[in-house]
């Protein structure tokens, strides 16, 4: 099995010359893609089909095996005991639909166009490198998202507004305390019991008819729905070790939102039912 | 004046404080640290609670680096 570390460089000013045993670099690259969708929220089906078909279109066979934070790629010509190993840890860089969806792309590209492994790479590494989508528009969005939510629930226009506060106050929190590496239970525990504090307002002051509605859809921005849906589709495709980390995972942390969401209830003096 | 009332009022100013605090008074300590002003205020701060993160939790005094290559 051959480390990741290997000294594999694209150099676009030698025309994409590759230095190096072709054939680790490829694996590397591979294993690198394969890496990132898994780190962005992709599923197991859809890592597997796309690093396979930009392996073949490189002349390669190919094996991948996707373990909840890492994934091992095998790819070989001819005699599968002579096959190049890669492994890689996933990419800490959070779900991410637009990069999922972009590295996606990037496959069928290399597919449609025939595109040679240092196109690909040099490809793939503007797409990774793109800057993310501003903090202060994802707050935005996110708590008008989350106050449509409350109107969807049955929510008035007060609890609407009071809907929008507290997620703009959880979000902004949960946003400065994970850009600070605090953990993420933590994180979900804090946002939620903010939130749901800041919520519960309609309540305290008795204002609008429904801010029981306010309260409930107040921490729902929180609910890890991503890991959820991964988690369904990667167990109906067999990926069971994958589908369980997920599902556990998502379950780790609507327990801290949940017991954030009680913590405010409690503190207030809310009635649970 | 409630309990709840009072309760939900100090809820929310610490909230506000804090956020305040991060995202205005933050950002200027980390503008200041760049002009180099940051290392006076550093000798002058209090540290009454602090919490740490995985990194401090984890180092070891005599490391290289404090800087692991881990800590992405």
């Amino acid at each position: 099995m051959t480390k990741t570390s290997a000294t594999c460089e694209v150099t676009p000013s030698r025309g994409f010359a590759v230095s190096g045993d072709e054939r680790h670099c490829v694996a590397e690259f591979l294993a690198e893609y394969a890496s990132w969708l898994l780190g962005c929220g992709a599923t197991c089906q859809r890592i597997e089909k796309n690093t396979r078909r930009m392996a073949r279109v490189f002349g390669y066979n190919f094996d991948i095996s996707i373990m909840p934070a890492h994934v091992y790629v095998s790819i070989w010509r001819e005699n599968a005991a002579k096959a190049v190993t890669v492994m890689h840890k996933a990419a800490a860089c959070g779900i991410n639909f637009a990069l999922n969806a972009s590295l996606s792309r990037l496959s069928w590209i290399v597919a449609d166009n025939g595109l040679g492994y240092a196109t690909a790479m040099c490809r793939f590494r503007k797409m990774i490198n793109v800057k993310p989508t501003d903090k202060w528009e994802v707050l935005l969005l996110a708590s008008l998202a989350n106050a449509s939510f409350c109107r969807l629930f049955g929510g008035d226009l007060v609890a609407m507004a009071i809907v929008f506060v507290s997620t703009c106050a959880g979000l902004k929190l949960k946003q400065i305390m994970t850009a600070e590496g605090r953990d993420v239970r933590l994180v979900f525990l804090c946002a939620s019991f903010f939130s749901a504090a800041i919520s519960a307002g309609g309540h305290v002051f008795s204002l609008g008819t429904t801010p029981e509605v306010a309260l409930g859809t107040s921490v729902l921005y929180l609910i890890p729905g991503v890991p959820y849906i991964n988690a369904v589709i990667d167990m109906l495709d067999r990926h069971y070790l994958c589908a369980f980390s997920r599902v556990i995972d998502a379950f780790v942390l609507t327990v801290c939102l949940s017991v954030g969401l009680c913590a405010g209830m409690l503190i207030l003096g809310l009635k649970w039912f | 004046m409630s309990q709840s009332v009072v309760i939900w009022i100090v809820i929310a100013t610490f909230l506000f404080i804090l956020l305040v605090y991060k995202v205005f008074v933050g950002k200027h300590l980390v503008h200041g640290h760049r002009h180099g002003h940051m290392h006076r205020f550093k000798k002058s701060q209090l540290h009454v609670l602090e919490i740490g993160n995985e990194r401090e939790m984890f180092y070891i005094n005599g490391d290289a680096n404090d800087e692991d290559e881990c800590d992405v």
